[in-house]
């Protein structure tokens, strides 16, 4: 029973970050736009648009229906939808003469609804540019159609976003790493003050274990997230805030190593080398925690906060995301304890040999 | 024993006597500070105010790295054995944090002087750079009293303080070069900056007292 309850969290980080593996990357994203064309017309025009959907259903013979809003007030709807395959339909709309509005251009979302895949919508997705100015015509051509009886989605999967894509499930592999990272160096924080005062003599050693596995933890951090700003922000790195911090933090703790390199009298680089893991980490936190909140950020969130809540993280997505969090947590101190481990066996093995001689 | 302050004031005076026989810091520096200013105005010409900033603020954070470095370098071993026995370990940090500060604001009351006669004064309200200044001057100190000493510890010092102080200088430098590029425009409503002096203030407060509770440890020997 004991065996069982000192490995249950090993077993529990395990199985965590396989279900993560597993959910995160097998269930599909639910049904979205992914293209649509023309993607700019003018007033009083018949424009037929070609929409692209991705993970969609399309059919015919069933209630397929478009519409361009522009806000919750003014709506207009296609006339008709073909159904030219699964992922492709084209709708015909007529742009009235005038817009409801005193801009001469605006940009409207596009909404899709049918019975199969449920509502879904494109942002900002279309421009029309007025050639002509009437409001109160406006307002009467915007007005005479409604969004309503819109199918639910009945779909599980996770949010389509326009420019994440696919590459939402990245949420699940590079968020958790930061997690991992920061509890990481939170305990090799307190393995250090504890060597320090004298309470735990194996704590440099612990401190050392801790910060090899936050290290790595951090690096891939680094490269999961430099490989979805390629996807999402065009380049591996854009000199975002938090890319940079980030980057910060791998050096600091790179400084660590190299300083526990430079010293030959184990006790003297115990003792330097937990001061300066206190002083680094203490030091990073407003880095990490402060300055990203205070300039802006590319990141989710506005000012760079951590978009932990909002539309970006639904209820499907936290049924994977805090799972994964905790696993890969446990993960990182599992590795920890074997490196620490290792560590600890050599250093008896050196002493008995050295009783032997 | 004498109070840490009276300890610290005393070797402060006499790493201030030291300096003043071999000058062999503050003339080091001050040469520096000259070539970089020289060379640059050859890069640049005459620059505009965010580059006179910029290097402004790198010729004090090297200028911190070498002060730093060379005032534990000097302490050979017999010389750190007898402060050791001396002094406590926080008065031997405070008076190193002190006498570094002083060098510091030295150093950038020459390099402003000097960078204001080769690149000319794009300065609408230098109050905003005075008080980087000195709120920086105040950080590198506290940082550099610290992590000299870990680099005077280990072997090949002077790279591995350089090499470990600097990501942990970013904060600082972020701040300094934020509030004093402020000193840049004509008119600039200072509430604005009230975050960043708080934050400016708090970093230097948070790493001056690592340094008062670690220094210590890295001391004994």
């Amino acid at each position: 029973m004991r065996f069982l309850w000192s490995k249950s969290w090993k077993i529990i980080g395990v199985v965590l970050v396989l279900y993560s593996l597993v959910a995160g990357l097998l269930v599909p994203l639910k049904p979205g736009i992914l293209h649509v064309s023309p993607g700019s017309m003018t007033t009083d025009s018949l424009v037929y648009l070609d929409i692209e959907g991705y993970n969609t259903r399309f059919q015919s013979g069933i209630q397929n229906r478009v519409w361009l809003k522009l806000s919750d007030e003014f709506v207009i709807m296609a006339d008709t939808v073909m159904v030219i395959d699964r992922n492709h339909i084209r709708a015909r709309i007529h742009i009235p003469p005038y817009l409801p509005v005193p801009e001469t251009t605006v940009d409207c979302s596009l909404i899709v609804d049918n019975p199969a895949d449920g509502a879904f919508v494109k942002p900002s997705s279309v421009f029309i540019r007025a050639s002509d100015k009437n409001l109160e015509m406006g307002y009467a051509y915007w007005r005479k159609d409604a969004i309503s009886d819109l199918h639910g989605t009945g779909f599980f999967g996770y949010p389509f976003r326009g420019i994440l894509e696919e590459t939402i499930r990245n949420t699940y592999y590079h968020v958790p790493m930061w997690f991992g990272m920061i509890f990481l160096f939170l305990f090799s924080l307190i393995a250090s003050i504890r060597y320090l005062r004298g309470i735990d003599p194996w704590g440099a050693e612990k401190t050392r274990a801790l910060n090899q596995i936050g290290l790595i933890y951090g690096i891939l951090g680094l490269v999961t997230g430099a490989i979805w700003a390629k996807f999402t922000w065009n380049a591996f790195w854009s000199m975002d805030v938090k890319q940079n911090m980030a980057a910060i933090a791998t050096l600091i703790y790179l400084a660590y190593f190299l300083l526990a390199r430079s010293f030959e009298d184990p006790d003297k680089r115990d003792r330097v080398t937990s001061a300066y893991n206190i002083f680094a980490f203490l030091t990073l936190i407003p880095l990490l925690f402060i300055i990203p909140r205070m300039t802006d950020s590319l990141h989710p969130g506005n000012g760079g906060n951590p978009a932990m809540g909002g539309e970006d993280l639904d209820n499907t997505m936290r049924m994977v995301f805090y799972p994964a969090v905790i696993g890969w947590t446990l993960l990182g101190f599992w590795m920890a304890e074997l490196v620490y481990r290792t560590k600890l066996i050599q250093f008896r093995i050196r002493e008995r040999q050295h009783e032997l001689s | 024993m004498k109070s840490v302050w009276r300890q610290s004031h005393s070797l402060l005076r006499l790493y201030w006597e030291l300096e003043g026989q071999s000058r062999q810091t503050l003339s080091g520096v001050f040469l520096y500070v000259m070539v970089i200013i020289l060379v640059t105005s050859y890069l640049f010409g005459a620059p505009e105010g965010k580059v006179w900033l910029g290097v402004f603020w790198m010729i004090l954070l090297f200028s911190a790295v070498n002060v730093g470095v060379l005032s534990f370098v000097q302490e050979t071993g017999g010389r750190r054995w007898y402060y050791y026995q001396l002094a406590e370990p926080v008065a031997v940090y405070l008076a190193k944090v002190a006498y570094i500060f002083i060098l510091l604001l030295l150093v950038s009351m020459m390099t402003v002087l000097l960078l204001g006669m080769f690149y000319g004064w794009p300065f609408q309200q230098p109050g905003y750079l005075i008080s980087a200044i000195l709120l920086a001057s105040l950080g590198l100190a506290f940082l550099f009293g610290f992590l000299a000493a870990i680099g005077s510890q280990a072997r090949n010092s002077a790279t591995l303080s350089t090499v470990i102080s600097f990501p942990l200088l970013i904060g600082l430098t972020m701040l300094a070069s934020k509030v004093s590029e402020a000193s840049l425009l004509t008119s600039f409503s200072g509430e604005l900056l009230n975050m960043d002096y708080l934050m400016f203030i708090g970093l230097d407060l948070m790493i001056g007292g690592l340094g008062v509770l670690l220094f210590a440890y890295i001391w004994r020997d």
